[in-house]
């Protein structure tokens, strides 16, 4: 299955993408798979050095540009073919 | 607990302390829950906001110049030139520390004085001091002279010449921070008051019931966000990262709220304004330091420094303006605190125009030769100018996008974003419905801060998760996040330094530092809470404000958005429906009113 995973800010990940959006190749449909497979892509470990509880304190995971992922729904098959899961730093604020 | 108010009276050059009731700290606990009892009780109905019968009020929180982190914030409360209704702004700094270390709680001040002045207000004393040499100076200007004439260390709250010239979004500067919104700088200039200037020497910070205790809380607080990754990126770039984020969702307004998608976003991305950081800044206290101060490396405004943009001055002057050159953003942020006005209402003033230019409604003729296209640098530039000195154009437009709209005729009045006239914020109403119905109800008109709604945003599931582009199941939510934000802002708690900041810690926080039994019961403070916005609802009701006030501007309900993403084509579909919820979850009856049992259970029944 392939998922379109775009950064809003790339930099933030040291500019592992050379544009702000990739195409990956996951083999479960979820976010934990999309999460590894994107290590493996990138061999970058910034999001690696999280624990699952750390991942969620800093980023936001967007299925589709509507619903923003929680930490419930790590494991839970989510994706299908051709869906985006956008990753934003986690801010919110005024 | 003892809790003090100052008050001044500027026309009779006297001033005397009041301790306020021990049933009133009760029930509004202090900083703004103080500030709507206040001014409910002090501000007749109906008259002038910018007549010397207004009152213009500072109150620190319950927790100012205590070591809990991020309280030190302050409020100013009056009653809005800018909207006609309750006005709360919020500010950060070292301001609201420096009363608490005086023992002041509030600082009341009606009246006006004869010629320009300020206070200097110490241990011993409140000086009225002449200011005739002070006005006409910038917000920078005056503090530097000020510090120069009294101590380094005194913390001041000034106004600009936007403020002597009364524009109705004028706001009062401290430091390099604003008290932003809703005109509480055109009361003060409208007072002939120049600046407060607080001298915390030989003062104390106020005394804990369990410093130990007390001690404990906030370390552990402390150690718990040293790392956390939201308090260094807060640290790092501030708000900056919001902009590509909301761009993503479609959240991000683009001229005038005309649509969602801004060519060049990356130009005013976090990515590009951390190229340009100089340094950071942070408030009394403050362990997260969210200000960065940005400064201008290439073009026209090269050498420009300013602390911000934070995301709403890169909305207001990048999105809304069609402008995606970071300098001019930071070169506007910049004007706007040098003469003291709302970057927000600035920014959507003079989107406003552009959109009015580009339908032929308004013309260069009528703007004093101005060619009003989108993203003109010399055109934003000369409208803050225009505006802040009340010149040509600027004169009406001074006077905000409701009264200038309605002015100018013509259907001007549909372009015009604002509700209940104060300017609308950084989120598309149509892709956060939730934070768009908030902007409707909230009892200071148009701000994302009366309840910020992070369910949409950062995808919170307290108390519950929904959706953002749903046309209900959103008012239970609204009341829950202004409920929610009027007990943080007895505290006051900053929105940023909020980071692992539970209801339950400022529960503990309040019960350790005062050692009152009530403050420790989570069910007391959300009472509070409550009370707080539903005695600002009152004040607004008594001044004639209904359920026909509580709306936004009509292109959220009858243009579908176009090309923002995935939140294309949305709008809302049955406002009324909405309202309704946020009514009965707030205890509000079908014209916006509380229902008498509201009224009875929050002990409201004696003040009004």
């Amino acid at each position: 299955m392939k998922i379109v995973v775009k950064l809003t800010d790339k930099f933030i990940f040291g500019n592992i993408f050379k544009e702000d959006w990739i195409e990956l190749e996951i083999a479960k449909p979820t976010l934990r798979e999309a999460i590894d497979s994107l290590i493996k892509y990138t061999n970058n470990k910034a999001l690696s050095l999280f624990g699952l509880h750390r991942i969620f304190d800093s980023y936001l995971f967007i299925l589709n540009g509507l619903k923003v992922l929680d930490k419930t729904e790590y494991e839970v098959p989510i994706f299908k073919d051709g869906d985006t899961l956008t990753i934003a730093p986690l801010i919110s604020g005024g | 607990m003892k809790q003090t108010i100052l008050r001044v009276d500027l026309t009779e050059k006297k001033y005397w302390l009041e301790p306020v009731p021990q049933e009133l700290s009760m029930l509004f606990i202090a900083g703004r829950g103080l500030g709507a009892y206040y001014a409910f009780k002090e501000i007749p109905k109906g008259i002038d906001p910018l007549s010397p019968e207004n009152s213009l009020m500072f109150f620190p929180g319950l927790l100012a110049a205590t070591p809990a982190p991020g309280f030190s914030k302050w409020t100013v409360v009056t009653k809005s030139p800018l909207t006609g209704t309750y006005a709360r702004s919020i500010c950060g700094g070292r301001l609201g520390p420096a009363m608490a270390f005086l023992g002041l709680n509030g600082l009341v001040i009606k009246g006006s004085f004869q010629v320009p002045g300020y206070l200097f207000i110490h241990r011993e004393a409140v000086e009225f001091l002449e200011a005739r040499e002070l006005w006409g100076e910038s917000t920078f200007r005056t503090q530097e002279l000020l510090k120069q004439r009294h101590s380094p260390k005194v913390s001041i709250a000034t106004i600009g010449i936007a403020g002597e010239k009364q524009v109705l979004f004028s706001s009062i500067i401290h430091e390099k921070r604003a008290a932003a919104r809703l005109g509480v700088g055109a009361v003060m200039g409208s007072k002939n008051l120049k600046a407060i200037v607080i001298d915390p020497k030989e003062g104390k910070p106020p005394k804990l019931y369990n410093k130990e205790r007390f001690s404990i809380l906030t370390k552990e607080h402390a150690l718990s966000i040293k790392e956390h990754p939201r308090r260094i990126r807060l640290q790092e770039l501030g708000t900056t990262f919001m902009t590509k984020q909301m761009h993503e969702l479609g959240i991000f307004p683009v001229k005038n709220f005309q649509e969602g998608f801004l060519p060049g976003i990356e130009d005013i991305s976090a990515e590009a304004f951390s190229k340009l950081k100089v340094k950071d800044y942070g408030c009394y206290g403050c362990t997260t330091r969210c200000g960065n101060v940005f400064k201008v490396r290439e073009g026209p405004h090269s050498g420009v420094e300013s602390e911000g943009p934070e995301y709403e001055t890169i909305f207001a002057f990048g999105g809304e303006i069609n402008n995606t050159d970071p300098g001019l953003i930071i070169y506007s942020d910049y004007l706007c605190d040098y003469f003291g006005i709302d970057t927000i209402s600035m920014g959507v003033v003079v989107g406003f125009v552009m959109e009015l230019f580009q339908r032929g409604i308004i013309t260069a003729d009528e703007l004093d030769g101005l060619e009003a296209h989108w993203g003109k640098a010399q055109v934003v530039e000369a409208l803050i100018d225009k505006v802040v000195k009340r010149e040509g154009i600027g004169d009406l437009l001074a006077k905000g996008t409701r009264r200038a709209s309605i002015e100018i005729g013509r259907g001007a009045e549909h372009y015009a974003m604002h509700v209940k006239g104060l300017e609308l914020p950084g989120y598309e109403p149509r892709a956060a419905k939730a934070h768009g119905l908030g902007y409707a109800v909230s009892n200071i008109g148009g701000s994302h801060m009366y309840g910020y709604a992070r369910q949409e945003i950062s995808g919170l599931r307290e108390p519950r998760e929904i959706d953002r582009l749903a046309d209900e199941g959103k008012g239970d939510i609204v009341a829950w996040n202004q409920i929610k934000k009027a007990v943080e802002e007895t505290g006051i708690l900053c929105n940023f330094a909020d980071t692992n900041i539970t209801q339950k810690l400022i529960s503990d926080l309040y019960y350790e530092a005062t050692g009152i039994p009530e403050f420790s019961d989570l069910d007391h403070l959300w009472d509070a809470g409550r009370r707080i916005v539903i005695l600002e609802r009152l004040f607004n009701l008594r001044e004639g404000f209904t359920r026909k006030d509580d709306r936004l501007p009509e292109r959220f309900s009858k243009e579908p958005l176009p090309n923002a993403g995935p939140s294309t084509g949305s709008y809302y579909k049955n406002y009324e429906v909405l309202l309704d919820e946020y009514y009965e979850a707030m205890g509000l009856d079908e014209e916006g009113r509380p229902k008498q049992e509201i009224i009875v259970n929050l002990k409201l029944g004696d003040l009004i």
